[in-house]
Parts: C-alpha cells; structure tokens; sequence
C-alpha cells in the first residue's frame, strides 16, 4: 500500500503545483498591462448591443490614432460593468482606461489618476466641455474622468396621447398645475398620466423645482431629512395615493421599467436623459416630445449627470494612457458620437453634431433651456447604497402602505 | 453522526465492492482521471471556500486595505445589523412555506399520474417544463402576471370586479407571490423523483394490501409511502439546501423589496458583497448560511433513522 499511497500523494502534488502554476500563469498574462508591446493599452466600456460596440472600437481606434497607441475595447452590459469593475479593481488588475458614470465618480474615485494638473499635456481645455458635467466628474477637486456625454433630467411625454386628448403640448414656462391637470387628463381606463418611479431620478428634478433641493448637499452629505423633501415626497406619493394618475409600483423597479412603461404607451409623461430619446423615437408607436420640467416654487429646475473616460491609477505608462483617454473624448470622438445618436456630447461645441445628425432640432430649446438650468448630480460614495434603499422603501411608501418619514429615515440611514 | 446515514444510503443503493484488492496500477489511472476534477476542486471550491472564511474575519472593501476584525463581521450581524434577522426570518418563512408545499405538490401530482392513465408521459414532460426553463425567463413572466393590470389583476376584475392585490407592491403579499413562483418553477424535478419511486413500488404488495381490505388512502400510507420513503427523504433534504439559498426568485421579481419583506440570506449576501462592497461582512452571511444549512442537514439525517425505510 505505501508505495501506491506515495505515488497518488505524488500526483496529487503534482496536480497542485500544475494547477498553481496555471493559475498563477493566467493571473500574469491578464496583469500585465504592458505586454508584448508597449504601445498596447485596454479601455473597459459598458456597452448594450452590437452596433454599440461597433460605435465605441469606432471611437477606440479614433483614439489610437490620436496617442500611437493600439488600445483593446473590453466590455459588460450595465450592471456587470460596475460588479465587474469592483472585482476587477479588487484585485488590482483594472484596465488602463476606466469608464466612469458621475453618479459614481465619488464611490470609485479612488481607481482613477488625477486628470486635472495633466490637461495641458493633454491639450484639453475645460472651457470647451459643460461645466456641470465637468464638476459631476470631480471628486473633492480630482478629476476623476473626461466626460464624453451628459444631459439634464426632463420630461418625456407621449405627444400622440396629448393630442389625442385636446391637451396643449408641454412648452417652456408649463407649470406643476398644468403637468398635474394632464397627468389626470391622460389617465385612463388602461393607461396612467405619469409613471412614478421609485429612483431618485424621477424625483430630484421635482425636488429642484419645487425647493431647489438635491438629495446631497454641495458638502456632500445626503440630506433629505428635511421639510423641503418631506413636502416633496408627499406631493410624489400624492400623484399615485391620492392624485391616482400614476400606476402603483409593482415591484422594486429600476429606470428601465418607467422607460419601458413609457414606451409601452402606459404612462404618458416619464422623467429620463436625453441618452434615452433617440432609441425612445425609434421604439416608441407614438410620436415622442420632450419639455422641460414644470415650473413651480423654485422655478424649472433639473439636474445633469453623463458619463466620462478616465485613467486608471494602475495603469503602466501613465503617459500614454491620458493622451490616449483625451482622444477618446476628441473632437473627432465626439463628433462622431453625437452624430451617430450615441451620445449627447459633452464637448459644447460638438453638440450641434447631436441635433443635426438625428434630426432632433426641435428638442434643442428644451435642451438649451434645461441644460442653462441643471445642477450637476450631486451623489455620496455610498450612492448604490441609497439607491437601493430608495427603491425598496419607495415602493412601500408610494404605494400608500407606509408613510414618507419611514422612507426618509431609512434612505438617511444610508449617510 | 451525519455520516452514517450518508453511508447507510449508498450501502443500500450500490453493491458492495469486489472483494479482491485494487490491483497495481489502478491507483495511478485514477489519480490520473481524477486529476483534472481534483485541479478544478481546488481552484473553484475549496480555494473559495477557505478563502471566505478567511475573509470573514476582515474588514474586507473592494477598494481599499483589509483589516483584521476578528469576529466583528459576526458580532455585528446578531447584534446590531436589523436586515440580517429580517433576512434570516424571510428566510425561514420561504422555507417552512416552500418545501412542504413543494413535496405535496409534487406528490400528489405524482401519484395522480402514476397509474396507466391517457396521456401520462406528456404530463410528465409538461410538469417538468417549468423545471428546465431558466429561472430567470420564468421570474419575469411571473413579475408581469403579478403587476398590476397584469393578467391576474385583470381576471380578478373581470370575475369578482375588484383589483387583484398589488402582489409584488406590497408588503404582505410579496413573500408570497416569491413562494409560490418557486413552487411552479421546482416541483417538476422532485415529480420525477417521486414518479419513478412509485413506478418501483411492487404491485404485488399494493395487491395483497388490498386483498386483506386497505383502501387507497390506507394503501397509500401504509404501503407505498414506506417505501418511497428514501425518494422522500432525498427529494426533501435537497429541497430544503436549496431552498435556504433562495436567490433568483427575490432578485428578479422584487429585487428583495418593498422594503427588506423579501430579502433573503442569499439576496442578503450578494446585496453585502456586490453592492455595498462589504467582501468580508458578505463572507459571515455565507458562513452563517453554511452553518445552518449544515446542522439542519445533520438533524435531518439523524431523524431520517426513525422514518426512511431502505428494505422492502
């Protein structure tokens, strides 16, 4: 027996050390971001479909081109971007170029290089990007990202059903009585005037206008644990309890359920980015509009977030990964992006490319004004935290079955 | 002394091995074969598994260094944590709730198809189809059943002329509305368990019951349901381990909403460990589930001595 039992010992050694050295070879192979060459860079980029990746190597290859570099497009549908970026960055093996939502900038702040003192080697001016924006992307002054889109929250409305009604077209200057009065105009048997979302977006522009309040101060700090949001999330919750022209919630439900009631032709009138409008023109079997949001105490006031490309703090050649990052967010980048529908870009200048390439000039004055009157998104590095206690204490909460100091106290709970 | 009835099982099951004694070279053959199943042993589970528990004694973020908090993680999940015993009581009430509704469900319903009746291999095929299509499709089917104005509400209001409750909406009801998804979606596998126990019950003991004057009922506990009893006993441990990692069902349809009524251990954990990017806090969750899963798998085959009968 003891020969057979040193011998399977033996193997069973041997196996480890193989397994080890496997495992320890792959680990080398995807660390080393240097690699065969040099010039070899890797950008990791949410993306949604084919023809989405098709548009962002477009823009990988623009910015090749621009930095001599050859730069590896990797990528995850939305959700798994940011698991993936978490464990990706757990162990410390993060691509060179980082993509980046503002929401999010303060909780993977951290990851990224300070863009900021390098700018000028970049031959990138902040004057020439939207200032919101460029501040969403900062994190207690580092520049965490160069933004390449953004847009202010408004309100998208089904333009067939207010005709169909005899109701005026939301325009500049509409009020919070004429959104209600259309909102209780709109709901009928089989569809509601507004879809309530249970997310912070669908209520922080509501909150702007009507006290001027974000969910997070400009120290930082989440704060609605205050008159101003009580008063707001009443009148919120009145829209489904009392108001009835909002469908109760079903479920915990993310953006992409009050997008897709919307489209669906359930809920006239939905709070979203103009990200969403061209594929909502595109899907929707009614004629879409967008207007800004109704005037009431504060005025029409709204909030701004986007997305923006930044350099990993890991990244080998530093050098070459910036120039690289501001090709990506380019003239030409950009251009080509807003021209494609991809993005509303963040370059002022280039944002013209958006509205003549898609045929969109009548969203322009809505735009112009919305964006004059945004805040940039202030968020908490704990902000996938509030979000998923908004959402589920929302649903309760809206639904009439608890009251809203119980959902304030368990979202504040989240500071 | 969980394992002897582990052993009594496979005694029963498997003849007992040749008496002659391995012969040379067999060993190194099947080190060899077990080779490639041993590296992915080590590499995908007992590496991870040590590995969580290592780091459920850390502090353990994403970002940033691990600290060493000795049985913080722990400390802070009985003691201060208010979601983790909300998750744990959801917990067991989908358990207590799902797994005898699933054994009678699928029991019954194997019992039903299992004499000579028209039909019966499609009826089979067809309580098996939930089993086999992802978890996922079949979550979001049942989440636009459940919505309001969903085909529910709309046949509640057609019939009785009231609204179906907001199942998923609400706090009483969504519980609920996860068990009896679950239930749709799991009682196919343990059907086919069941089917093919009661296919192996002799008829002729059935007979001669019945000859000396049982009816069906008493047939049916006295006779064949002793000997289902290790189907049984099968079908229920391993739908009581699973069920105590209940996870889709909550994500997909709830997403462990309203409130924190249907955040389960598991929900709980990925919540922890994925959202909030508490590594090591989201390694007790799982070893805390370990451990009680484990124990109630001990009772259970401790118990199984006074009930499961291996012999005919």
């Amino acid at each position: 027996m003891a020969p057979h039992l040193s011998r399977r010992q033996l193997l069973g050694l041997g196996g480890g050390a193989a397994a080890a050295l496997a495992l320890s070879g792959c680990g080398a192979g995807s660390s080393g971001s240097g690699g065969a060459s040099s010039t070899d860079l890797s950008w990791f980029m949410w993306s949604a479909s084919t023809a989405e990746v098709d548009a962002w190597k477009k823009v990988a290859t623009i910015a090749g081109e621009a930095s001599g570099s050859t730069i590896t497009f990797q990528t995850a549908a939305w959700n798994d971007y940011w698991t993936k970026l978490t464990s990706q960055a757990a162990s410390g093996q993060t691509a060179d170029l980082v993509s980046v939502q503002s929401l999010r900038a303060p909780q993977f702040a951290q990851l990224f290089t300070d863009l900021g003192p390098e700018l000028a080697d970049m031959g990138v001016s902040e004057s020439d990007f939207d200032s919101g924006i460029l501040d969403g992307l900062k994190v207690d002054g580092k520049l965490v990202a160069l933004p390449y889109d953004f847009g202010p929250l408004v309100v998208f409305y089904n333009k067939t059903a207010f005709e169909q009604a005899g109701l005026p077209l939301p325009a500049i200057g509409w009020t919070q009585d004429d959104f209600v009065a259309a909102a209780k105009a709109l709901t009928t048997g089989s569809s509601y005037g507004f879809f309530a979302g249970a997310v912070p977006d669908s209520i922080i522009p509501f909150a702007m206008s009507q006290h001027g309040v974000q969910a997070v101060t400009s120290d930082g700090e989440l704060d609605i644990d205050n008159d101003e949001w009580r008063d707001t999330l009443n009148w919120y919750r009145g829209l489904v309890v009392t108001e009835k022209v909002a469908a109760p919630l079903a479920a915990a439900g993310s953006q992409a359920a009050a997008t897709n009631q919307f489209l669906a032709g359930n809920a006239a009138m939905n709070i979203d980015g103009p990200w969403s409008l061209i594929n909502a023109k595109a899907t929707a079997g009614f004629e879409v509009g967008i207007a800004p949001m109704p005037v009431a105490g504060s005025g029409s006031k709204t909030v701004s977030a986007g997305s923006g490309f930044g350099v990993s703090a890991k990244a080998a050649d530093q050098g070459l990964a910036t120039k690289a990052c501001a090709g990506l967010v380019s003239v030409e980048a950009e251009t080509y992006l807003g021209e494609s529908g991809r993005a509303f870009p963040a370059r002022t200048a280039q944002q013209s490319a958006w509205y003549e390439g898609n045929d969109l000039q009548d969203a322009q004055e809505v735009m112009d004004a919305m964006i004059a009157a945004a805040e940039g998104y202030r968020t908490t590095a704990k902000w996938t935290q509030v979000n998923n206690e908004w959402n589920k204490y929302a649903v309760p909460c809206f639904n009439g079955d608890t009251d809203v100091d119980e959902f304030i106290q368990q979202v504040q709970a989240q500071a | 002394m969980a394992l002897t009835g582990a052993v009594r099982v496979t005694d029963a099951v498997e003849p007992p091995p040749p008496a002659r004694g391995t012969r040379r070279g067999d060993g190194r053959a099947a080190s060899a074969f077990l080779l490639p199943g041993a590296i992915g042993f080590v590499a995908f589970t007992a590496f991870p598994i040590l590995a969580s528990l290592v780091m459920s004694f850390f502090d353990w973020p994403v970002l940033g260094d691990p600290e060493f908090i000795g049985f913080g993680n722990f400390v802070e999940l009985f003691t201060t944590d208010p979601v983790f015993t909300t998750a744990l009581l959801n917990t067991a009430v989908f358990v207590l709730l799902y797994v005898p509704v699933n054994i009678v469900v699928s029991m019954g319903l194997a019992v039903w198809i299992s004499p000579r009746i028209v039909g019966r291999r499609y009826y089979r095929v067809l309580f098996f189809v939930p089993a086999v299509t992802p978890m996922v499709g079949n979550a979001v089917v049942f989440g636009l059943l459940y919505t309001p104005r969903g085909l529910i509400d709309s046949v509640f209001q057609t019939l009785f002329g009231v609204s179906a409750p907001n199942f998923l909406g609400s706090s009483t009801w969504a519980l609920p509305a996860v068990v009896l998804m679950s239930v749709w979606q799991g009682f196919g596998y343990n059907l086919l368990v069941f089917s093919a126990a009661l296919d192996a019950v002799p008829p002729s003991l059935t007979e001669a019951a019945a000859i000396d004057g049982a009816g069906p009922v008493r047939q049916f506990f006295s006779v064949v349901l002793p000997l289902m009893s290790p189907s049984l006993f099968f079908a229920t441990v391993l739908t009581l381990i699973s069920s105590f990692q209940v996870f889709v069902q909550p994500y997909i349809l709830t997403g462990g909403g309203p409130g924190n009524s249907t955040t389960t251990l598991v929900m709980y954990l990925y919540q922890s460990g994925f959202q909030n990017f508490r590594l090591g806090f989201a390694s007790a969750i799982a070893w805390v589930l370990f451990v009680i899963i484990m124990v109630l798998t001990a009772v259970q085959f401790l118990g199984q001595k006074k009930w499961v009968h291996y012999d005919q």
